[in-house]
């Protein structure tokens, strides 16, 4: 078993980490590097204690700190630390000293055809692209055959582009079976290739689950706000009907039909969230049905594949452009917020 | 003129033994001062900073005066030689070390293989332009002293 509690002044962390991919999420400040240089053993935590494949690695009571190198943490940083005077196999074979040479050698281009960098073993780092190069220290990391492996968030530092991508965390899941925790600001990744997710803010774990469960049903408001539902509007229950599984949400400006909801009263105060990839919007004259909203529009920002538009009461809504084109010259507007999508907290 | 030709291999040698002693103990001082925590590091800086701001060989000559030999002026030429190996190699190994110190520890790298494999081979054209001024240091005192 892998768990991590880390306590400091700025840092309380409850994580778990079973085998597989968790991706830790959060804004910049959150505390996701400080949670893995605790991990790794570079930062001191004041309290907590911090278990890898069932050892103890830190614990705060009884002062056990073991020193980075003998964690059988693989740690990969958010700035390139591949050797430079090194060419990529010299730099995997740095990392498998424990071996005799013949099975160093044979370790280390078997990690390089795994990681389909086979044409790149004489190279030096410097020549390679910054996502080979994130590659190549994964490759390397995982040499040492450690229990855990820890990855930095790689996209902020500069690099254009994104760096981590699918195709890396597959040939990641191909290669290590043990847990990893990967820092990312992608969501997009969290989704398609994480098993799970671990969303932080201010230092502390907001939410933990499985990854694509946690971004559909968001279990708070806060976990709801960092996976990117944008509208959430405050709400109370004016009336709940178990016999035709519905709801009825009282918000500020509007009334909203939800599914029934489970474990909560009529009069309870709640959140209503919902995508704004699910608002739907049609013309003011339609005849208005379920959840229709009649709202005037703020304004409209057009990004390459969408156009986001905000209207008044803070509702926005994501449709395509070729959706807009036919709605632009719209008199009024209303929008659609489908029962189905709606998330309560 | 004619150059005192044994005056001038003494100079060197004595200057030449002292960058070599200051060399060792100042990379594994620099080194320690760069990666550890440890009570006295702030006072390790200060002491370094004195004994670079006093002449330290002349003062030695002075303070032992009439028993002088060369092989004390080496020893002593070590203290003279060890500030600038020591600050002139800091800058480098913070960064060394804040770039690949912790990615080298977590693959399992000792201190000590950090050293002979990340930090010695990248970081070694600083180091020796340290030890250069180093030389120069101890050889300008050393032939001060010799003059006099």
């Amino acid at each position: 078993m892998t768990h991590a509690r880390i306590g400091s002044a700025r840092l309380d962390i409850d994580l778990p980490l079973p085998d597989g991919i968790t991706a830790l999420f959060g804004p910049a400040g959150a505390g996701k590097t400080a949670t893995l240089q605790a991990i790794a053993g570079f930062m001191r935590p004041e309290r907590g204690r911090i278990l890898i494949d069932d050892a103890i690695v830190f614990d705060g009571e009884s002062g056990v700190n073991l020193a980075p190198r003998r964690r059988r943490c693989a740690w990969v940083g958010a700035r390139d630390a591949l050797l430079p005077h090194l060419t990529v196999r010299q730099n995997l074979l740095f990392a498998a000293d424990r071996w005799a040479r013949l099975e160093r050698t044979r370790r280390a281009a078997e990690m390089l055809e795994r990681f389909e960098l086979a044409d790149a073993l004489e190279m030096r780092p410097r020549g390679l692209t910054p996502a080979r190069r994130l590659r190549a220290e994964v490759a390397r990391a995982l040499m040492t055959e450690p229990k855990v492996l820890l990855v930095d968030d790689r996209d902020a530092e500069g690099n254009a582009g994104r760096v981590a991508d699918e195709a890396l965390l597959r040939l990641v899941r191909g290669a290590f079976d043990g847990a990893v925790l990967w820092v990312t600001g992608n969501l997009d990744l969290c989704y398609s290739s994480a098993d799970r997710l671990a969303l932080v803010d201010l230092g502390r774990v907001v939410a933990c689950g499985p990854a694509r469960e946690l971004m559909e049903y968001p279990e708070s408001v806060e976990a709801a706000r960092l996976v990117g539902i944008s509208n959430l509007y405050p709400a109370t229950i004016a009336a709940l009907d178990p016999g035709r599984n519905q709801s009825r949400l009282e918000c500020a400006d509007f009334y909203l039909t939800g599914p029934y909801l489970k474990g909560h009263f009529k009069g309870d105060r709640v959140w209503v969230g919902i995508r704004a990839e699910d608002v739907r919007v049609h013309a003011g004259e339609l005849e208005p049905g379920v959840n229709f909203v009649a709202v005037n529009l703020l304004r409209m920002t057009e990004r390459p594949r969408t156009v986001r538009l905000e209207f008044a009461g803070g509702i926005a809504a994501e449709i395509s452009r070729e959706q807009y084109a036919m709605q632009k010259d719209n008199k009024g507007w209303q929008v659609q917020l489908p029962p189905a999508a709606l998330r309560v907290f | 003129m004619t150059l005192n030709w044994p005056q001038v291999w003494l100079s060197l040698r004595v200057a030449g033994l002292a960058t070599l002693g200051a060399l060792v103990i100042g990379l594994w001082l620099g080194w320690l001062i760069t990666t550890r925590e440890f009570i006295g590091r702030k006072a390790t800086l200060v002491v370094l900073a004195l004994l670079f701001a006093s002449p330290v060989v002349i003062l030695a000559w002075v303070l032992l005066r009439p028993a002088f030999p060369w092989q004390a002026g080496a020893a002593v030429g070590v203290l003279a030689a060890l500030p600038p190996i020591v600050l002139g190699a800091r800058r480098p190994m913070l960064e060394l070390n804040r770039e690949f110190g912790n990615a080298a520890r977590s693959l399992g790298c000792s201190e000590w293989r950090i050293f002979w494999r990340v930090m010695l081979p990248l970081g070694w054209r600083p180091i020796l332009a340290a030890a250069g001024v180093a030389f120069a240091r101890v050889l300008a005192e050393w032939s001060i002293v010799a003059a006099l």
